[in-house]
């Protein structure tokens, strides 16, 4: 399924302009970026006193500690560069469900995000899966790759089943700088998320998860004897259930994520596709400020 | 599997609103999901099966469940009877010793025997293993056992004649020794001693045998010694004792030549007759009278000085359960073979003693050119309604039942006839009563299990008050001829015993048919499977009860 998305509402991008995306940890990009690095470099921060060594720019001596201790100490600064922001996007069947398609809802969410990751000079990585990397590019930086990313989400086609673990391990092979990894899914995954985000952590990356999900399931329709089917994967399931069980199963799964990640310093913001999407993508930020 | 009310199988239709019915509620309300995930996730938590039990499968289970209580309590409301047939080894005997060459009414003994053979193994229930084997000195089998009924009939088939002889009684031995198969021996000699002896080897009788005696070689030499055309005919007995018999040769229905034979220890005799110049064309007959039967002592052998008690005779032509008992008859002397009769048939002699009289034409003959056969069908006609030996007696539907021409005793009256020829006669005269049966029983097709027993009872029932009285009649020897009757596959007669049970239908059959008392068909006690099917029913009604409320409540 593919809906063309209008990205460019000035107002909206506006509101994104000041905004920019927070991590806990430092990252070490490879272009220069606002960001501090974690290598000395050249920038207005100061980060420490050295003894001068032979070959030492002596611009960089502080005249003043020379005088009064008659030591040569060359003063050194942060270097500032950019990280990677990659953004693990879900384009399994199960996104494009009912009228409040969880993919429009990720698509929109990525394109804020990319927006905002590049006006700050970051560089913006997306993969796209389902069973498998459905479409990737590389982490690119530059306002101009704004319309590439734009293209590339509005051209999204949902299908196959979520393979969460299989793609994010088969991506992250492919990059050699760390940073942020954004996923963006409804993790209906039999095979578990728990892999996959424990792999991304372990390659050092500081992992956010935007959980999607769907406000279209109409559970006062299921009572008793159902037949369910799979938007995903076409599978039908005979199934005598109780609605009211089925919503404290989910809340339970909900549950279940938020605690696995709170254990883990994984950012999980759960969201139902019927919460305005602006809203969500300034409670994201704020988030990223507070946390910050 | 017999049903006593098959009517009932109409309840069968009950199926249809089963099916239309659950067809009607089987489509489950169809919503669309995301995923499933989460809900085969509650499902696993809750340890509840999906996609199996308990769910749409369930649906089926219960489904058939139902449809499975219909069709048990409609079988229980059909009655199902289950005739529990036999599992038992069968060995058919073939004789095929030369004696078996000999034609009769233009079929050899043996192809008699074959036939006979093979009606019996079309009669076998299935799940009896047959094997087949031929006797011509020693036996040899030529089918082993099989329950391929076709492989069988091939195997007899096959039988030809070999022209040896051979020593039954060995023969008999050897086989009792080796084998517990129930035994059935074709053959046109019967040993009677054996029959004593083993009591699971059974004999079918078939043309040529009176039983103890038969006529085992004719021949014609035209050119004898004296230059003169002779027939010479070989008669067999397995009797131990002393036999008489006497020979005849007919010409026409006349006695052209008569010779009575004395066996003595011997078991074979030789006779020639010598053909008459005018009669060269040998059209005529050979005939075998035991003679023993005709003058062995008769008076004591069947003299009625005993009490003979009927236990149940018929009261009214509604006839609902006949049992007929002769056990109690006692003999005050058995003829020298001491074969068992129970319902005694008698012996046509001046001064008799005896009361029933039993009348048709002797078996025994031999053809030996083709003449002609069969009686013509008449109108059996009732003429003595009232009589009380015809009392219950049916005679409707009945073909033929070969009578034989006979002289009218003096003083009988007929109480039924065939066209101008009497078949049952009853008669008294200063001394006793007579009654003549002028039909062979066995052969014609009067309903032998129970219009037969029924007419026995009834006979005796009439003569016992005078059964002290002796019977003059005229000497009939010169148009009747007398046979034993007592074979036990046929009518019943077994033992000592003859039962008529109308209650149970598979032995009220009244046709002339050879069910009962056959070899390898071991009746046992039908299997009323009625309650089975109904209780089977409840169980799965209760069930698909709880199936059914179990699955509500989850």
């Amino acid at each position: 399924m593919n809906h063309e998305i209008d990205f460019y509402d000035p107002d909206f991008l506006d509101k994104l302009k000041d905004l920019h995306i927070v991590t806990r940890k430092l990252f070490q990009g490879r272009f220069k970026g606002k960001r501090r690095s974690l290598k000395r470099g050249l920038s207005l921060e100061f980060a420490d006193y050295r003894k001068y060594s032979p070959g030492d720019d002596f611009r960089f001596v502080d005249w003043n500690i020379l005088a009064r201790l008659k030591k040569i100490m060359v003063r050194s600064f942060w270097d500032e560069s950019n990280i990677n922001i990659i953004l693990f996007i879900d384009v399994s069947k199960s996104m494009c469900f009912g009228d409040l398609s969880k993919s429009i809802y990720a698509r929109k969410v990525a394109a804020c995000l990319s927006s905002v990751a590049l006006e700050n000079h970051d560089s913006v990585g997306i993969c796209l899966f389902s069973d498998g990397i459905a479409r990737a590019i590389s982490p690119v930086h530059g306002s101009n790759n704004l319309l590439k990313i734009f293209a590339i989400l509005n051209s999204i086609k949902t299908d196959g089943k979520t393979n969460i673990h299989l793609s994010i391990s088969q991506y992250i092979k492919t990059i050699k700088d760390k940073g942020i990894a954004v996923v963006i899914s409804d993790l209906f995954d039999s095979d578990g998320y728990k892999k996959s985000f424990a792999e991304l952590i372990n390659k050092g990356f500081e992992v956010n998860v935007i959980h999607l999900k769907s406000g279209n399931v109409d559970y006062d329709k299921i009572s008793h004897n159902v037949c369910l089917e799979d938007s995903e994967t076409g599978e039908y399931l005979h199934a005598d259930l109780d609605s009211d069980q089925v919503i404290d199963e989910e809340k339970k799964y909900c549950n279940e994520i938020r605690m696995y990640c709170l254990s883990n310093q994984i950012a999980y913001f759960p969201v139902e596709t019927s919460y305005p999407f602006d809203k969500f993508v300034l409670d994201y930020f704020k988030y990223h400020i507070t946390a910050g | 599997m017999d049903f006593i009310s098959p009517v009932n199988f109409l309840f069968l239709v009950l199926l249809i609103p089963v099916i239309f019915l659950f067809f009607l509620k089987l489509p489950l309300p169809k919503i669309k999901v995301d995923s499933i995930f989460i809900f085969k996730k509650y499902l696993k938590r809750e340890k509840l099966n999906y996609g199996g039990w308990g769910s749409g499968s369930k649906k089926w289970i219960l489904f058939f469940v139902q449809v499975l209580v219909v069709i048990t309590l409609v079988a229980g409301l059909v009655h199902p009877l289950l005739k529990r047939g036999c599992g038992k080894n069968v060995l058919l005997i073939i004789d095929t010793t030369a004696s078996m060459s000999i034609s009769y009414k233009n079929e050899t003994r043996l192809s008699s025997a074959k036939k006979k053979a093979l009606e019996y193994v079309n009669f076998i229930d299935s799940g009896t293993k047959i094997s087949v084997a031929e006797f011509n000195g020693f036996y040899k089998i030529i089918q082993p056992l099989t329950d391929n009924k076709n492989l069988a009939k091939h195997s007899i088939d096959q039988i030809i004649p070999t022209g040896f002889s051979g020593d039954f009684d060995k023969l008999m031995k050897s086989i009792y020794l080796q084998t517990d198969m129930d035994i059935v021996i074709f053959t046109d000699n019967i040993p009677n001693s054996v029959k004593q002896k083993y009591k699971n080897i059974h004999y079918e009788i078939f043309n040529g045998s009176d039983g103890n005696i038969a006529i085992t070689n004719l021949y014609v030499k035209r050119d004898s010694p004296a230059g003169k055309t002779e027939i010479e005919v070989t008669v067999e007995t397995d009797m131990k004792t002393l036999n008489i018999i006497q020979v005849d040769l007919l010409y026409a229905g006349t006695i052209a030549r008569s010779s009575n034979v004395s066996f003595g220890s011997d078991k074979q005799r030789t006779l020639i007759f010598e053909l008459l110049p005018e009669k060269q064309n040998l059209v005529g007959e050979v005939r075998i009278i035991n003679k023993d039967a005709l003058e062995f002592d008769n008076r004591a052998y069947f003299k009625f000085d005993y009490e003979i008690p009927v236990v149940l005779k018929c009261e009214s032509k509604e006839i609902t359960k006949a049992v007929i008992a002769c056990d109690n008859v006692k003999v005050v002397k058995r003829t020298p073979e001491k074969t068992d009769l129970v319902v005694t048939y008698g012996l046509p002699m001046n001064q008799l003693s005896i009361n029933v009289l039993s009348i048709y034409p002797v078996e025994n003959h031999v053809n030996f050119v083709s003449t002609e056969e069969g009686v013509s069908k008449k109108r059996i006609e009732i003429v003595y309604q009232a009589h009380p030996i015809l009392e219950n007696i049916n005679f409707s539907g009945i073909d033929r039942l070969y009578p034989a021409n006979i002289t009218l005793p003096e003083k009988a009256i007929v109480l039924v006839k065939e066209g101008n020829i009497p078949l049952i006669i009853a008669g008294e005269n200063n001394s006793g009563k007579i009654v003549v049966l002028n039909f062979d029983p066995v052969k014609s097709g009067f309903y032998k299990r129970i219009s037969f027993p029924i007419l026995i009872a009834n006979i005796i029932e009439w003569l016992r008050e005078d059964s002290n009285r002796i019977v003059n009649t005229e000497d009939l020897r010169n148009s009747v001829f007398y046979r034993k009757t007592d074979f036990p596959d046929i009518y019943g007669l077994n033992g000592e015993k003859i039962y008529v049970n109308l209650l149970d239908r598979a032995e009220s059959i009244t046709k002339n048919e050879k069910k009962s008392e056959r070899i390898g068909i071991k009746r046992k006690k039908n299997i009323d499977l009625t309650h089975i099917f109904v209780i089977t029913g409840f169980v799965l009604m209760l069930a698909e009860s709880i199936l059914f409320y179990h699955g509500k409540k989850k």
